[in-house]
């Protein structure tokens, strides 16, 4: 989200004032600060009276990542990120099993046949 | 979660074994499927491409299993094959090396109640039987495995592209027949190695669970095989290292292709490490590395040849191809065998003596009888638990731990008695979730007393020669006055406390339940069933015939006469010498003795009170302590055998005797009148110096007349058959073990 005031303020700076409350609504529909410059030029024809202006903004809005593939790329890095937190999340329980913290576990199950009333097969291998 | 499901609700089950070249173990594998307990299961055996007699093996089998053949020495195809064959709902896998615990079907089977599993694993135990091979296994989309603590749950892990999933072993593995259908069995670029991890992954993937039950256990040897000697050292690595390129490939692109070409840089730096280090330590020759370094360059080429074909063909599924009419399901419909424990501290070939002995071909015929077999014997060296044979054996060692206890309940002595017997009570509590119906264990040492108050299963105890009526021969017992008191004392007021309550025993004569009645004062009666012993046919255990021994009798050689025994008293080798003393110089007639080597003070003694002196008499002739192969020659060469004993509570020597056509001159003692048939099987004699004047009359008049030898030799066989073989033995003992386990409500095979 955008903030509309900086929308306006920008938009009048590009001598392309927005009516009533259009601010608002353009803020949402971009979502994203870097989405404005382009629309002001492309759209509105912003700068109109500084030519020089127009054309290093219009070629620096070329250069602008767009949202669309950053979005794709967030995602992606995103997933994957925590794909790979998830994984060392998994193998972290199951190092951890491996490290003792639950060795009490353990033991208990393998006492289980002196406590349990029917105890199960696995009860009697030795696990050292 | 529930112990089992009700049979009426136990899903059927298909068995797969899939066997290349294992005849020797292939037989106890079917034979342990066979004794599974569970209501609705059937064998697929897949077999090849084998070159061994394993055809032979299952040929035992026709019309029990399925039998499939194999032509590739492909262990996917061969899975496949089984899985196509196969019409359970479940099919479980289990290797040709490996035997399953009885409830093993039933552990895994409550774990399908829930619509959602795909597959369950049990734990696996090495060779040893007392150790784990693998628990909890969970392996990365790479195949590489972790090993986490029983107490993970691995049911967090199951869910369609996780990184990391549980990989169950194949000899213990079970999957649905519904989710490998949709998965395609296996697949067939697995021919050895990963084959069943990658079918886990996928049905993971395709949504399905995979878990873990602990207690549906395989006992797993090892054996060699054509990848593997048995020491797990590799023969070749090329079909694993092909499995694990394709698998890195093929699964592993979900985590990156950067950490793909990792894993299989790691992979392979890896296997040549190894390949150097087993080379450097002596453990594989030059020769051997060159070509598993060989197998790797190669292996990879394969496997990555085959991951790009996949790729391109874009292959999720495995290769199996359904059979569309499969024969029908193949229920095994055998009952539940009974299931009974034998305790022997000592067992053949270790140790010959009666015990032991009559143990072992105890237990060889009751499991020919089709009853399940557990010996409990004393270990050596380490514990251990094999299925050999047909016969469980577990070899354990005292626990003195638990040893106090029982000395001061049952108030024997702790070290060598209540030790043992803690070690034994610790077997048989594990051998409870087997199943055992009935433990069998011998009065001497009182192996396993404390079953006698044990309400979970029926026990039996074998009369032997007890303490009370062994004292009188072991001087040594009363001159040494601390151990008479706090040893043999004690365990003969134990044994007189288990004669008055065992609620079943076993006595191989009258003579001994009279003796025993009759010394401790212990009323046997009803409890007591007489099975005589048993003892293997030594003419077919030599090769040779009836007719033979004959034969060579009519050819009219001096008669051998035969002493097999130790150089006791209670043994009566005195009288023994005594006869061959009178009859020494007569040319028919020579005289072998076994079973013991005389020490110089007793040669000494013998040329002193007999006239005989063995270095120089060559109708006299000592052999000493002998092995069994040579005993049973000696029976067989023999034409008499002498027995004198004073006492004997059976008398083995004389039906081993009779096994090998031999007649027995012997005393009209202990149990030796009821074996021996006056005219039939040898002569009696009332007393010693009537067996001295007797003995040496009949060995005089059988020296000059052979037809009479004959016909003896001919009817001590005879008699031998009809009543002491090991089989008639078994099956009278099977019969007494029923009988008890009928009266308590029990239904048996």
């Amino acid at each position: 989200m955008i903030d509309p005031e900086w929308v306006a303020h920008a938009a009048m700076l590009a001598e392309t004032p927005l009516a009533g409350g259009e601010a608002g609504g353009l803020a949402q529909e971009l979502g994203d600060e870097r989405e404005l410059l382009p629309w002001l030029l492309v759209t509105r024809g912003g700068f109109a009276d500084w030519p020089e202006t127009r054309a290093a903004l219009a070629e620096a809005g070329k250069a602008v990542i767009r949202p669309r593939a950053l979005l794709q790329a967030a995602r992606s890095g995103a997933a994957q990120e925590q794909r790979e937190a998830c994984r060392e999340a998994l193998m972290r329980a199951i190092t951890k099993s491996d490290q003792g913290e639950c060795s009490a576990v353990d033991d208990m199950i393998r006492v289980r046949q002196h406590v349990s009333r029917r105890p199960q097969p696995n009860d009697f291998i030795s696990a050292s | 979660m529930i112990r089992f499901l009700p049979d009426a609700q136990s899903p059927p089950i298909s068995v797969v074994i899939n066997t290349l070249n294992r005849a020797e173990l292939l037989d106890d594998a079917i034979t342990g499927v066979m004794q599974l307990d569970y209501p609705n299961y059937e064998l697929v055996v897949v077999n090849g491409p084998s070159t061994d007699h394993s055809e032979e093996v299952l040929a035992r089998w026709q019309g029990q299993i399925k039998h499939l053949r194999c032509d590739v020495p492909n262990l996917s195809v061969s899975r496949n094959f089984g899985i196509e064959g196969a019409v359970g709902e479940i099919v479980a896998f289990l290797d040709d090396d490996a035997v399953p615990h009885p409830h093993w079907l039933r552990y895994l089977a409550r774990n399908f109640a829930d619509p959602s599993i795909g597959g369950v694993g049990g734990f696996t135990v090495d060779n040893t039987g007392v150790r784990w091979q693998v628990r909890k296994t969970v392996c990365d989309r790479f195949g590489n495995a972790n090993f986490p603590a029983d107490c993970f749950d691995e049911r967090v892990l199951n869910w369609p592209g996780t990184p990391l999933y549980p990989s169950l072993l194949g000899t213990n593995s079970s999957f649905r027949m519904a989710a490998l259908r949709e998965i395609g069995g296996f697949d067939h670029t697995f021919a050895y190695l990963l084959d069943e991890t990658d079918v886990c992954l996928r049905m993971v993937d395709a949504g399905w669970n995979v878990v873990y039950e602990p207690a549906a256990l395989i006992f797993h040897q090892f054996a060699a095989s054509h990848i593997r000697s048995s020491t797990r050292k590799a023969k070749t690595l090329y079909p694993s290292v092909v499995s694990k390129t394709y698998f890195i490939n093929h699964h592993g692109r979900t985590e990156g292709y950067g950490k793909v070409a990792q894993a299989l840089q790691d992979y392979r730096s890896e296997l040549l490490r190894a390949n150097a280090w087993l080379e450097e330590h002596g453990e594989i020759s030059p020769h051997h590395r060159q070509a598993l370094d060989s197998d790797v360059e190669a292996g990879t080429e394969a496997g990555m040849e085959a991951s790009s074909r996949a790729l391109l063909e874009r292959k999720t599924r495995g290769d199996m191809v359904p059979e569309p009419a499969p024969a029908p399901f193949l229920a095994h419909e055998t009952p539940r065998p009974l299931r009974v424990v034998l305790v022997s501290q000592g067992l053949p070939p270790d140790n010959e003596a009666g015990i032991a002995r009559w143990t072992m071909l105890l237990a060889e015929g009751l499991r020919d009888s089709g009853i399940a077999v557990h010996v409990i014997t004393r270990t050596r060296d380490l514990p251990s638990r094999r299925f050999r044979d047909g016969i469980w054996y577990h070899k354990v060692a005292a626990a003195g731990e638990d040893a106090d206890a029982l000395a001061a309940a049952y108030r024997v002595p702790r070290s060598g008695v209540a030790d043992w017997m803690a070690g034994v009570m610790r077997e048989i509590a594990f051998l409870k979730t087997f199943g055992i119906d009935l433990v069998s264990f011998p009065v001497w040492d009182l192996e396993a007393l404390p079953v006698l108050d044990d309400p979970e299963v029926a026990s039996v105890l074998s009369l032997h020669t007890t303490y009370k009526l062994a004292r009188p021969f072991k001087p040594e017992w009363n001159s040494r006055i601390i151990y008479g008191r706090s040893f043999v004392e004690p365990m003969i007021e134990a044994e007189r406390a288990a004669l008055a309550r065992a609620p079943h025993i076993l006595a191989n004569s009258r003579a001994v339940i009279d003796q025993i009645e009759s010394e401790y004062g212990v009323t046997l009666g009803e409890r007591a069933r007489i099975v005589p012993h048993g003892t293997p046919d030594i003419l077919a255990r030599l090769g040779v015939t009836l007719a033979d021994k004959l034969a060579r009798q009519r050819k009219g050689d001096a008669l051998h006469v035969l002493f097999a025994g130790r150089f006791e008293p209670r043994k009566g080798y005195d009288l023994a010498l005594r006869v061959a003393a009178q009859l020494r110089s007569d040319g028919r007639l020579c005289f072998d003795f076994a079973g013991a080597t005389p020490d110089a003070a007793l040669l000494d003694r013998i040329k002193a009170e007999h006239g005989i002196d063995p270095a120089h008499d060559p109708a006299v002739r000592f052999h000493g302590e002998v092995d069994r192969a040579a005993l049973e020659r000696l029976y067989y060469d023999a034409d008499v055998v002498l027995m004198p004993s004073r006492f004997e509570s059976f008398g083995l020597v004389a039906i081993e005797a009779m096994s090998a056509a031999t007649p027995v001159l012997a005393l009209a003692q202990g149990g030796l009148s009821e074996v021996v048939e006056e005219g039939v099987s040898g002569f009696l004699f009332a007393d010693e110096n009537a067996f001295v004047k007797g003995a040496t009359q009949r060995l005089g008049a059988l020296a000059g007349d052979r037809a009479l030898l004959g016909r003896l030799a001919q009817s001590s066989h005879a008699a031998f058959a009809a009543r002491f073989s090991d089989a008639v033995m078994a099956h009278d003992v099977a019969d007494f073990y029923r009988s008890i386990l009928a009266a308590s409500g029990g239904d048996y095979d």
